[in-house]
């Protein structure tokens, strides 16, 4: 660094010396050209030098590039996420003897971070094990590599995964392309104090929230804005609790035709009854995703809201004790005995072309997140949920608030479609919903748009 | 020529003036400033903190021992000076000939410098990063700088061109009786003579330059060599953690260095003009 | 010296090595990735695909999709707006703040480094600063301060389709004045005092020396301001994404906003190219049109 800068200013002092006395004004413009030059060949020096720095993919043997999100990664503000990644990471180097992490960190806006793994996928640059969330993953399985072998012997079965992790981690050819690590699950937090029975249907939200609206309270939100999160709460689950399909076996979009049209309609109808009615106020369409919903958490206004799992720690991080009066419940549906709610999570894909560095990505991640007390010991720091069913009976995972709950709601968890269109529908959707939220369409007008921008 | 009495209120016209600008230019920094100070139940407490009670401090001190924050800077002043002075390299001598040569084409060949102006740098990354992948590119200040110059040149030449319009043909001829070429004359007449436009030009780059996210993004995979607005970006609230009070405390640090570069460069804004360098 | 003046000469009179330097860069940087763009606009390409056929659906999907007038409307508001009053703001500053230097006022500094400061953010952190001002929950300071002045309770910044554009307009104001106002200012320089003086011997009042004899030396500066912010302007998407996301519904995506929602988002390169190639064409039609209209009073180019 300290050489460009030198550079830079040589030749500015060249440039300034050149320049001063009329005359000879043609070996000047040649030698300004030279410098020019000499200014870009040393600069790419410098650029060759700094190849060697951490944090970019390092194609050397002994090393291995591993790239996270960065409530993941060494960057978590966390302390305790840090302390436990450090001490994994060096544990795993002494092991590994010669071998050693390059630690990685992608962007926190994860569909910006994902789309730069693909373009670094499709030109071969991808790190040798990165961290994929789960609904994007099935876009690398020709990218990735197929991991059996692994599993065998490292004695982990995939039917210890949960179901709808099985579906993301296996690729079309029936290889095992990923290990999903953390999962995630929506669910209804309710106030104690201004709801002491939680609804179970649509018909009771809008009977409390009513009540709620009159009394001045916030009765019910969701996050509603144009973004993922909005139909992961407030759209997929009531859809597929009444039977909807978003596509179909090819990865086609479905949802405005025949019966699933008629179930999505009624669910954005039902969205528009709760702004009509005061139970929901239209600034959750400002509300792109679920910890957005903090500020309302934390006014003490609030009385119900959809959100996901990971959102305890955050609130007692914001309420302190005020924390123990919020209690969770199974998503409302349209029919009380519906409990559908929706899961994700995140996924580790091993790009390495190298069999050895293969082998030691699967090494490190089922090490640290996968195996017994990785997956119990990361899932508790982070507040997530194991991923694998005997997890939950494990010494090593002491779970935190509601764990128990949480992992009742995930037996009743679906996963987004694994298709290519799913994208583009989640957005269309998306800003179905906040149209409808924000009052500027009709359901039928808006299911009619998304539709037509999908085809 | 003013009288005194109407001086004395066409000052405080202007201080009322000030005042208002700054409410508006400064409010939001304001709360940036005292965003970085709080802590994470202070963010959302209701009513309003203006001020934290028990300022953070330590919200600076994670960012500094945290994140990369002194690196990110040190690329971005790398990145952002190497662009400046490269830009005006390359543009000076374009915008010279754009004002005082008379060609055919000349307003087409205008019109054509413009179209590159146009082409939104989101699309053009993504290419871009192709190219530099198959010609090993990748991760490098200097071919990253190549683009930013890239995107400044168009408005960067046209600006100079037009600031050089206002000087007068006359000093040039003169010059040229003197003997200098025309290198030389741009160099000791015209760009002292030009200082405010050459610093404006300077200062725009810079900013535009110091903001700009897609291209290094995309471009750089290693974060070691990120500037600031990337760098800083990752600090920004994921679903499941707050973060809000380090974005705003790296933002307050990573508006520093444009507020001194700016501080620095302004005095050349009102230049040679008033000192009677081009007395007609 | 004979032959040296005689060779500067040479390479003097013809303007074509002058431009070389910069044809260089632009072409460099530029060409391979334009042509790309417009191949795979004509594309179904996404981010990963290497096989992807050639078709024209992304631009038919565009021109018939029932959100594209909108967004047309809406680009063109946000755009007309901001830069309508990014320079008249701009303008007024550089005004305001050439009287206080040569008053020597104190402060002056101050306010020329708060305009620029605003714009010297990146824009995606704008957009999360002005989304917690906006914040419509009891914790949003702007709705705090006014309903505590009793002017208004409660304002739908961004949940009304209607507000949320005016919101977002004004946070691109906040942040692009500095632009225009630096460019302003420092065409100002270039206005001698002699002009002035002699504007002010004529007894002109303060309104009609701007009109008559400050505006017009400045049309120059005032256009290339002009054609540079429009364009810039058309492509910004940073702050708007922090911002609104485009929400509520569609009523604040801006073209450059769905591009990058094409790509970053949706992964559909070739549909996020034939938007690209859309937008270009918009820029380039604007600018055409400027010079039309504009050219008639005065000398460019």
């Amino acid at each position: 660094m300290k050489k460009s800068r030198l550079t830079t200013f040589t030749v500015l002092a060249g440039v300034t010396v050149l320049f001063t006395a009329c005359g000879g004004g043609l070996n000047e413009a040649a030698e300004d050209m030279e410098n020019e030059n000499s200014n870009n060949e040393e600069e790419n020096n410098l650029g060759g030098e700094e190849n060697d720095s951490e944090g970019e993919v390092v194609e050397e043997p002994g090393v291995l590039n591993w790239q996270a999100i960065p409530p993941y990664s060494l960057q978590a503000t966390d302390e305790e996420r840090v302390e436990y990644l450090e001490s994994a990471i060096s544990e795993w180097e002494e092991e590994n003897e010669g071998m050693e992490v390059n630690p990685m960190v992608t962007t926190s806006n994860i569909s910006e971070g994902m789309a730069r793994l693909q373009e670094q996928a499709s030109q071969g640059r991808a790190p040798d094990v990165a961290m994929i969330d789960s609904y994007i993953f099935p876009r690398f399985y020709d990218y990735l590599q197929p991991l059996d072998p692994f599993m065998e012997e490292a004695g982990l079965t995939i039917d210890d995964f949960f179901p709808f992790a099985q579906e993301v981690m296996t690729g079309p050819d029936g290889n095992v392309y990923g290990i999903q690590f953390t999962t995630d699950v929506r669910n209804l937090y309710y106030n104690t104090e201004l709801v002491p029975e939680p609804p179970e249907s649509w018909e009771e939200v809008l009977e409390i929230g009513q009540e709620l609206s009159e009394d001045g309270y916030d009765a019910f939100m969701f996050p509603g804005g144009t973004d993922e999160p909005t139909v992961n709460t407030s759209l997929w689950p009531y859809f597929w609790a009444q039977g909807g399909e978003l596509v179909d076996e090819d990865g086609e979009p479905v949802f405005g035709e025949g019966e699933n049209r008629e179930i999505m309609l009624e669910t954005l109808e039902y969205l528009e009854e709760l702004v009509d009615s005061g139970v929901t106020p239209t600034r959750v369409t400002t509300y792109g995703n679920e910890a957005d919903l903090n500020a309302e958490i934390a006014g003490g206004n609030l009385g119900m809201f959809i959100g996901g799992n990971w959102q305890v720690a955050q609130m007692r991080e914001i309420l302190g004790d005020d924390a123990d009066k919020w209690d969770v419940a199974p998503i409302p549906h349209k029919d009380p005995e519906d409990q559908t709610t929706l899961a994700g999570g995140w996924v580790w894909g091993i790009f390495a072309e190298d069999e050895e560095k293969q082998q030691a990505a699967f090494d490190f991640i089922t090490h640290t997140f996968v195996e017994d007390e990785g997956m119990g010991e990361w899932a508790t720091i982070g507040g997530y949920l194991p991923t694998r069913e005997s997890l939950y009976d494990s010494e090593h995972y002491e779970g935190g608030e509601f764990s128990d709950e949480f992992s009742e709601f995930l037996n009743h968890a679906e996963m987004r479609p694994a298709a290519e269109s799913y994208t583009s529908i989640s957005a269309e959707l998306s800003n179905a919903v906040s149209s409808v939220l924000s009052g500027s369409s009709s359901p039928e007008d808006a299911l009619d748009d998304a539709w037509e921008s999908v085809q | 020529m003013e009288s005194r009495k109407k001086r004395m209120l066409i000052n405080s016209l202007i201080y009322v003036l000030y005042a208002v600008v700054l409410v508006f230019f400064l409010f939001p920094l304001f709360w940036v400033l005292s965003t970085s100070l709080k802590t994470v139940p202070e963010l959302f407490q209701t009513p309003i903190v203006w001020f934290s009670s028990d300022p953070q401090f330590e919200n600076y001190a994670y960012i500094f021992e945290r994140t990369q924050i002194l690196t990110y800077l040190m690329n971005s002043f790398i990145i952002v000076a190497s662009t400046i002075i490269i830009s005006l390299i390359v543009a000076v001598p374009a915008a010279y000939a754009l004002s005082r040569f008379k060609f055919k084409f000349k307003k087409a060949f205008m019109l054509f410098i413009l179209i590159f102006q146009m082409v939104s740098p989101v699309v053009v990354a993504i290419p871009l990063y192709r190219l530099f992948v198959q010609f090993n590119l990748i991760n490098m200040h200097w071919s990253l700088i190549l683009v930013y110059v890239a995107i400044q040149l168009p408005f960067t030449t046209w600006f100079l061109k037009g600031f050089f319009d206002t000087i007068p043909q006359a000093l040039d001829e003169a010059a040229k009786i003197d003997g200098c070429s025309r290198l030389q004359m741009i160099w000791k007449v015209l760009i002292p003579v030009s200082t405010p436009g050459i610093a404006s030009a300077s200062i725009l780059v810079g900013v535009l330059s110091w903001s700009q996210f897609v291209i290094p993004f995309i471009l750089l995979d290693d974060s070691a060599l990120y500037p600031v607005s990337v760098g800083l970006i990752n600090l920004q609230s994921t679903a499941e953690a707050i973060t809000t009070h380090y974005l705003a405390a790296a933002s307050m640090i990573a508006i520093l260095p444009v507020i001194i570069l700016f501080v620095a460069l302004q005095k050349y804004i009102v230049g040679a003009l008033t000192s009677g360098a081009v007395k007609e | 010296m004979q032959k040296k003046g005689i060779k500067n000469r040479g390479i003097g009179e013809n303007p074509i090595p002058w431009f070389l330097p910069l044809l260089a860069v632009l072409l460099l940087v530029f060409v391979y990735p334009i042509i790309e763009i417009v191949r795979f606009s004509f594309t179904d390409a996404g981010l990963l695909d290497t096989n992807y056929s050639v078709t024209l659906e992304s631009y038919t999907s565009l021109f018939t999709s029932p959100g594209f007038t909108q967004m047309l409307i809406i680009t063109g508001v946000f755009v007309f707006f901001s830069v309508t009053f990014q320079m008249i703001l701009g303008l007024a500053i550089a005004l305001l703040v050439d009287q206080g230097m040569k008053r020597k006022l104190h402060g002056t500094i101050v306010i020329r480094t708060a305009v620029l400061t605003a714009w010297a953010i990146p824009g995606v952190i704008i957009g999360i600063i002005w989304m917690m001002m906006y914040n419509e929950a009891d914790s949003g300071v702007l709705n705090y301060i006014l309903s505590s002045l009793g002017i208004a309770d409660s304002v739908a910044f961004l949940s009304d389709p209607v507000n949320a554009l005016v919101s977002v307009t004004v946070a691109n104001i906040w942040r692009g004045t500095a632009f225009s106002m630096i460019m302003i200012y420092a065409g100002l320089q270039t206005i001698s005092r002699d002009v002035i003086e002699a504007s002010l011997v004529d007894g002109a009042n303060a309104f009609k020396r701007l009109f008559k004899v400050i505006i017009p030396i400045l049309s120059p500066v005032l256009f290339v301001n002009l054609i540079i912010v429009t364009v810039e302007t058309f492509n910004t998407f940073d702050m708007v994404m922090a911002l609104t996301g485009g929400g509520p519904g569609r009523s604040t995506e801006v073209i450059a906003l769905s591009i990058y929602n094409s790509i970053f988002n949706q992964f559909e390169l070739g549909q996020g190219a034939a938007t690209a190639v859309v937008l270009l064409l918009i820029n380039a039609l604007m600018t055409v049109i400027y010079f039309k209209v504009l050219q008639k009073n005065q000398e460019v180019g």
